[in-house]
C-alpha cells in the first residue's frame, strides 16, 4: 500500500513535469507563433499579443527555467491549469465541460462489456463440450486485431453511413433543448451508442476470456459437485454458485478497464467527433494549444491513478490474502 | 530449443500465418525495386470503383489503391518491427539490470520507473510526443513508440531472472566461480529469448495499432501510401468514407491493417503454444 501511494505521487509529479519539459523542447518560437495568431484573432498589435500569450502560457522568458517550473507547479497545485490559447477561456472550464461526456462513454463501455463478456464467458464454460469455447477464442483473436478506433470507423461506415440508423458525430442533436428533459436524455444515449460499442466490442472479448478461465477453474470445486448432488437446478447453480465465485476475482479489473478507456478516448472520440476530453486533447495537439494539452494530460493521468487505487482497494477487500501478503 | 522449434513447425495454422507474414514483408520490401508507384494525380480517374485495370479502384486523386497498399507495406512493417525491437532491447536491459542489482537502490529506482511508465496512459503521451517532435521518418517514430512500450516486458524479465537465479544450472555456474556478468549474459539471457520473442511480436502488433491511430489523427505525416495515412485521408480529410463508390479507399487500408495484425497475433500464439503445449489443448 505504501509503495502504491509513493508511486502514485511520483507518477502525478512526472505527469505534471513531462509536458512542461516536452513543450519547452519544441522546435521554433512558440510564443511568436501564438502571438501571430492572437494578433489576428483579437485585432491587437503584435507586442500586446505577445505579452498576452506569455501570460496565458505562463511562459516568463526572462526568468530561468527553474523559476518558471516552480511557478507552473505552484499554479497546478492551486488548481490553476492556465488559459486555453485556442478557446481563450480557463483550461479547467474546457475540461469541466468535456469530462461528463467522457465519463458517460467510459461507464457505458465498461458496464456493457462486463455484462456481455461475463455472460458469454460463463455460458461458454458451461457449454464446454460444444463449439462455444472455440467460437469465444476466435472472437478474442479477431478482436485483438481490430483496435477500438478501427471498430469505431467500421461502425460509422456500416451503421451511420450505409444503414443510417445512428448519428455519425457529436453528443446530441442541435434541435433538442439541452437540459433535464426526456427528449434530450434520449438523444444523448442515442448519440453515445456507437462510441460505447466501439470500446465495448473488443473489451467484451477480454471479459469473456477472463470469465471463461475463472469459471472453468471454479467448475472443478467440490461445492459445485455437492450442489449438483443436492439436485439443484442448472440455473440455480450458475446464478448462485458458479457465477459469483467465478466473477468476484474479476471485479477489480473493472477499474483498469475504465483506465483503458480513458487512454483510448483520444482516438475514439476524435473518430466520432464526440466532445469529451479525448477530442479536445487531439484538437489541442493539432492546434499546439499547450495549456490545454498539459491540463487534459494531467487530468487523464490523475484519473488513471485514481482508477488504479480503486482497483487495488477492491482487490484487497475481495481477497484478504493480498492484504496479508503486503504486496 | 529444438523441441520448441519442432512443436512450432507442427502447428499448421501458425506456420501458414508465418509464411504469409514473410511473404507480405518480402513483397512489400521488393515492390519498390520491381515496379514504380505513380504518385501523380489523375483528376479524371478520381474514386473509380474496382475494375480490371485498378483491382481496388482509385483514390481521391485517381491513383491506384492496390499499388499504394503494396508500397505502403514497407513503412508500416518497418515502424512496427523496429518498435518491437527497440522496446525488447530497452526491456531486457532495464529488467536484467534491475534483477542484477536486486535489493539495492538501482533496483528500487528501476522498478518505480516501470510502475510509472505502466500507469501514465501511453496513447496520449505518444500522440503528444510524436506531434511535438514533428516526426517525419519511420525510425524516429519507432523510437518514440518504443519509449513507452517496454515496461510490461521489463517487469516480466526482472521476475524471470530473479526466479532463474535459484535454479541448479546457475548455482553450478556460481560454484565454478564464473562472474555474475558472465552468468547473466551466457546462462540466463538464452532462457529469456523464447518469451522475449512472444513479446517482440505482440509489441510489434501494438505498434501497428498505435502508429495508425496517431496517423489517423493527422499528427505524423508519413508517405501517402502508408496504411495509416491512407486511412486518415479516406476517413477524415477527403471524405471517401461517405462516398459509396469510394468505399474501397477506406476499406483497403483498414483490411490491410487488420490482416497484418492478425498474422502477427497468430504467429505469437503459435510460439506461445510451442512454449506451453497446454495452451494448444484448450486451456484458456
Amino acid at each position: 500500500m505504501k509503495r502504491l501511494a509513493i508511486n502514485s505521487v511520483l507518477t502525478l509529479w512526472i505527469a505534471i513535469s513531462l509536458t512542461f519539459f516536452l513543450i519547452r523542447q519544441m522546435p521554433g518560437d512558440v510564443v511568436h507563433q501564438w502571438a501571430m495568431r492572437v494578433q489576428t484573432l483579437q485585432g491587437i498589435d503584435y507586442p500586446q499579443a505577445r505579452e498576452q500569450v506569455k501570460v496565458m502560457l505562463n511562459f516568463q522568458a526572462d526568468q530561468t527555467a527553474w523559476s518558471q517550473y516552480v511557478h507552473y507547479v505552484g499554479g497546478v497545485l492551486q488548481g490553476n491549469l492556465g488559459v486555453s490559447l485556442a478557446y481563450q477561456i480557463p483550461v479547467t472550464e474546457v475540461i469541466a465541460a468535456a469530462l461528463p461526456w467522457t465519463a458517460l462513454i467510459a461507464f457505458g463501455a465498461v458496464s456493457l462489456s462486463f455484462l456481455m463478456g461475463t455472460a458469454l464467458g460463463l455460458f461458454a464454460a458451461w457449454k464446454r463440450q460444444t463449439r462455444w469455447p472455440e467460437i469465444l477464442r476466435a472472437y478474442a483473436t479477431v478482436s485483438q486485431a481490430i483496435p477500438d478506433f478501427l471498430v469505431g470507423l467500421l461502425l460509422i461506415a456500416v451503421f451511420a453511413i450505409k444503414l443510417p440508423i445512428f448519428p455519425m458525430r457529436g453528443a446530441y442533436s442541435t434541435f433538442v433543448e439541452p437540459g433535464f428533459n426526456l427528449a434530450f436524455i434520449g438523444d444523448v444515449f442515442y448519440h453515445a451508442c456507437l462510441p460505447i460499442l466501439a470500446f465495448a466490442v473488443p473489451m467484451t472479448a477480454d471479459w469473456a476470456l477472463g470469465a471463461f478461465a475463472a469459471a472453468s477453474s471454479v467448475r472443478e470445486e467440490l461445492f459445485l459437485t455437492s450442489a449438483a448432488a443436492q439436485g439443484l437446478s442448472v440455473r440455480r447453480i450458475l446464478v448462485s454458485y458458479l457465477g459469483p465465485n467465478a466473477l468476484l476475482p474479476l471485479i477489480p479489473g473493472l477499474a483498469s478497464s475504465f483506465a483503458g478507456v480513458l487512454g483510448g478516448v483520444v482516438l475514439v472520440e476524435a473518430v466520432f467527433g464526440y466532445p469529451g476530453i479525448g477530442l479536445f486533447l487531439s484538437e489541442s495537439i493539432q492546434l499546439r494549444d499547450f495549456p490545454l494539452i498539459q491540463g487534459i494530460f494531467l487530468v487523464t493521468t490523475a484519473a488513471t491513478i485514481a482508477a488504479n487505487l480503486v482497483g487495488d482497494f477492491l482487490a484487497r477487500k475481495l481477497d484478504p490474502r493480498i492484504a496479508k501478503e503486503g504486496v | 530449443m529444438i523441441i520448441l522449434f519442432r512443436r512450432f513447425l507442427e502447428n499448421r495454422k501458425a506456420m501458414i500465418c508465418l509464411g504469409l507474414l514473410l511473404l507480405l514483408i518480402l513483397v512489400g520490401f521488393a515492390a519498390p525495386h520491381v515496379t514504380v508507384l505513380d504518385r501523380t494525380p489523375h483528376p479524371d480517374l478520381r474514386f473509380e470503383a474496382p475494375s480490371l485495370s485498378h483491382i481496388l479502384g482509385t483514390d481521391y486523386a485517381g491513383r491506384d489503391i492496390a499499388k499504394q497498399i503494396l508500397f505502403g507495406t514497407r513503412e508500416v512493417v518497418t515502424v512496427s518491427l523496429l518498435t518491437g525491437l527497440f522496446a525488447v532491447l530497452i526491456a531486457l536491459s532495464v529488467g536484467m539490470t534491475a534483477a542484477y542489482y536486486a535489493g539495492t537502490v538501482v533496483d528500487s529506482a528501476l522498478t518505480a520507473a516501470i510502475d510509472v511508465f505502466l500507469t501514465v496512459p501511453n496513447l496520449p503521451v505518444l500522440a503528444i510526443a510524436a506531434a511535438l517532435f514533428q516526426v517525419e521518418n519511420p525510425v524516429t517514430f519507432a523510437l518514440i513508440l518504443a519509449s513507452w512500450a517496454w515496461p510490461d516486458l521489463a517487469r516480466a524479465v526482472r521476475a524471470q531472472v530473479l526466479s532463474l537465479r535459484t535454479r541448479e544450472f546457475v548455482e553450478a555456474a556460481q560454484i565454478q566461480a564464473m562472474g555474475s556478468f558472465y552468468i547473466l549474459t551466457r546462462e540466463i539471457l538464452p532462457n529469456l529469448i523464447p518469451f522475449s520473442l512472444v513479446h517482440f511480436i505482440r509489441l510489434s502488433r501494438d505498434a501497428v495499432a498505435i502508429s495508425v491511430g496517431i496517423m489517423l489523427l493527422g499528427l505524423v505525416p508519413l508517405q501517402v501510401e502508408n496504411w495509416g495515412m491512407m486511412l486518415n485521408l479516406a476517413a477524415i480529410q477527403t471524405g471517401a468514407i461517405y462516398i459509396p463508390k469510394a468505399i474501397s479507399y477506406f476499406l483497403s487500408p483498414l483490411m490491410a491493417i487488420i490482416f497484418y495484425q492478425y498474422l502477427l497475433i497468430s504467429v505469437a500464439q503459435g510460439v506461445e503454444e510451442a512454449l506451453d503445449p497446454r495452451l494448444a489443448r484448450g486451456g484458456a
